[in-house]
């Protein structure tokens, strides 16, 4: 019997397919940079609830109609509008959302889920530092750049306040000063920042300070090799007379009887402080003023005591009325997210059974929230259905896998990063690319 | 010829094609933001200029013009006092937003001292207008300018001028004096603003708010 070659069967169609591919390739190439979607000029908005959230009240909740030996849902302390969650389709799955979070179901199309993140501790102040940066603290000290600092490094095209932190910390380590946040003590205080001088001196002579200001110098200067303070103050002293010049604060008064101010108070819940938090970060994207703005929307979420049955939902309805009422406001001139991401946040989640208090302790299995178009849609990820324990998962699929990976932040912000056309390096993990659906050029 | 070497050659026409076109393309050249002046910091941590704390800030503009600013508490968190509780460090970066309130407080606080010298009558206990003959008609052009402003270089900057002629104190001059002459009488009606004009210079100057 003659041994035969055996060669792989290939058939006209498949030449033809490959060739009609090589052409094709061929053909495109040159329009590449056309078809790539540029990274600058993004946007991009982190909410933080701060305290730990209930993700059983919020991303990651129970079927009230099942039994769970490692959970209690506290079914008889809440009021019966908080005992339900409500199914709602991501991706092409049903998924269950917390009955807070019906202000954020009219954007669902836009929504991926990270669910059962183990955030490796239940201290305040080092998952703050671990969730804002994605990156294990030393201690409580920030070690990375807040997402925030990283997205505006990334997206900026000469925004005049490329990054604004409002009610939080922000850090930047790795990039240039000109993406360090400025920062808030309070949304209000925007108006502070980017409004007319206080006390301002008669035109010429607050031209005839000006001009003494950019002739002045450190005494050092002649000497120093580093960044000059006198550059650096001119730097700001400019970008503060293009924001007085532009009289962009009028967009921020939300009192004003303009017909912009009347939208936004028809959308924004404004009598809180959650309101005027998402409606700042807003406006600070729609006004070109910032490519990327953090803020902490909410505080209140650290519920240990009899107050949890009552405040966690309530506080939670608050923050995601005013997030959902900021997806809206976004969405109307960029209706699929093509250039906007938001991320939602809160350092921890809060134990499964109720301690002796009425409350609810911290949690280390939680959930962080994508709204935008770069992330494949649903839910990456799961807690034990029966104990919202931590669970190995596929980094492919996302279900939980024996073999798989112990999702951490690290994954999702490389995750997050690399499509938003930054670099994943600095958070060691491989990003979980089979959940990126497009990457942004940098 | 094959469909095997049929498959083969397409392909390598495809890769080739597609090599030539890699090629010929070109990026576009990455954007320069025109405000990049300064370079990465790359003087040692221990070296570098440090900007004054918040709390640095005001002690020093109290000392400086004797005013206290009323917005210290409000603002002190946004020119970077750390909470240590979330926030460790100081804030120290020439932000738009510390600039922005840098001179909202020196603007307050000069206005404050040169209307509050101009009720004193002794000099000695003025704190801008120290050497100034006199503050009734805050005259730019008083005899003793120049030896008022080398006493403000020293207060504000610690620079000791010994000459009147020191180009240190010309932007300062140039203030009080640029389109008045001695003989106007609007000299009289924009003293005030003037020396508030020289004082809050003062006190933005990159040697006031750096060590």
């Amino acid at each position: 019997m003659s041994k035969k070659t055996e060669l792989p069967h290939l058939s006209r169609r498949a030449l033809l397919q490959g060739m009609l591919g090589g052409a094709a390739t061929y053909a495109l190439w040159p329009i590449r940079p056309l078809l790539a979607q540029d990274a600058a000029g993004h946007r991009f908005v982190a909410c933080f609830l701060d305290g730990g959230w209930d993700v059983l009240l919020a991303g990651d909740p129970r079927d009230p109609a099942g039994s769970y030996e490692g959970i209690d849902l506290g079914l008889n302390l809440l009021a019966a509008e908080f005992a339900d969650p409500f199914p709602v389709s991501m991706g092409g799955t049903e998924q269950l959302w917390g009955p807070t979070m019906r202000a954020l179901q009219p954007h669902a199309d836009l929504a991926t889920f990270f669910r059962g993140i183990n955030m490796n501790t239940v201290s305040h102040e080092t998952a703050k530092s671990y969730s804002h940066t994605g990156r294990q603290p030393a201690g409580a000290l920030a070690r990375g750049d807040s997402i925030g600092t990283v997205a505006a490094a990334v997206h900026d095209n000469g925004t005049l306040l490329p990054n604004a932190a409002i009610s939080i910390p922000s850090y930047n380590r790795a990039f240039d000063n000109r993406f360090s946040a400025i920062r808030m003590n309070d949304p209000r205080e925007i108006r502070d920042l980017i409004g007319a001088t206080q006390g301002a001196l008669p035109e010429g002579v607050e031209d005839l300070l000006h001009k003494a200001l950019e002739d002045a110098y450190s005494c050092v200067s002649p000497a120093y090799s580093g960044r000059l303070p006198e550059d650096e103050l001119h730097i700001s002293r400019d970008r503060i007379k293009r924001l007085q010049q532009q009289d962009v604060v009028a967009r921020f008064d939300f009192n004003a009887e303009t017909a912009e101010m009347d939208e936004i108070r028809a959308l924004y819940p404004l009598d809180n402080g959650s309101g005027r938090a998402t409606a700042t970060a807003a406006q600070l994207l729609l006004t070109d003023l910032s490519a990327a703005v953090t803020t902490r929307v909410r505080g209140g979420y650290d519920t240990h005591g009899v107050e949890w049955a009552n405040d966690q939902p309530q506080r939670l309805v608050e923050a995601f009325e005013a997030i959902g009422a900021m997806l809206t406001h976004l969405r109307n001139d960029d209706p699929s997210f093509e250039r906007t991401t938001v991320l939602v946040y809160s350092e921890f989640a809060r134990t499964p059974k109720i301690n002796g208090d009425g409350g609810r302790d911290h949690w280390f299995a939680d959930t962080m929230m994508v709204f935008g178009s770069t992330l494949k849609k649903g839910v990456f990820g799961a807690s034990n259905e029966q104990d919202l324990g931590i669970l190995a998962l596929d980094p492919v699929t996302g279900r939980p896998d024996e073999g798989g990976i112990q999702l951490r932040p690290e994954h999702v912000m490389a995750t997050l990063v690399q499509s938003l056309g930054g670099d994943p390096s600095p958070y060691r993990e491989d990003p979980l690319t089979a959940w990126i659906e497009k990457e942004l050029t940098p | 010829m094959s469909s095997f070497e049929n498959l083969a050659a397409g392909l390598c026409l495809a890769i080739v094609s597609s090599i030539v076109a890699v090629g010929c393309s070109s990026d576009s050249s990455p954007y320069v933001d025109p405000r990049s002046v300064v370079g990465p910091e790359e003087v040692p941590e221990t070296k570098r200029i440090r900007r004054l704390t918040a709390d640095q800030f005001f002690a020093s503009l109290y000392v400086a013009t004797g005013q206290q600013w009323d917005d210290e508490e409000q603002f002190a968190a946004t020119l970077g006092r750390p909470d240590f509780a979330e926030v460790t460090a100081e804030g120290r970066e020439m932000s738009v937003g510390f600039a922005k309130l840098a001179g909202d407080a020196a603007r307050q606080t000069c206005r404050r001292a040169v209307q509050q010298d101009r009720g004193i009558a002794d000099p000695e206990s003025r704190v801008i207008l120290r050497k100034i003959n006199d503050v009734d008609q805050l005259d730019p052009f008083d005899p003793n300018v120049d030896e008022n402003l080398r006493y403000l270089a020293l207060r504000f900057l610690g620079v000791y001028a010994i000459d009147d002629e020191d180009r240190r104190l010309q932007p300062w001059r140039t203030i009080l004096h640029d389109g008045l002459t001695d003989v106007d009488d609007a000299r009289l009606s924009e003293g005030e603003d003037r020396w508030i004009a020289v004082c809050t210079g003062l006190a933005l100057h990159p040697d006031f708010l750096t060590y």
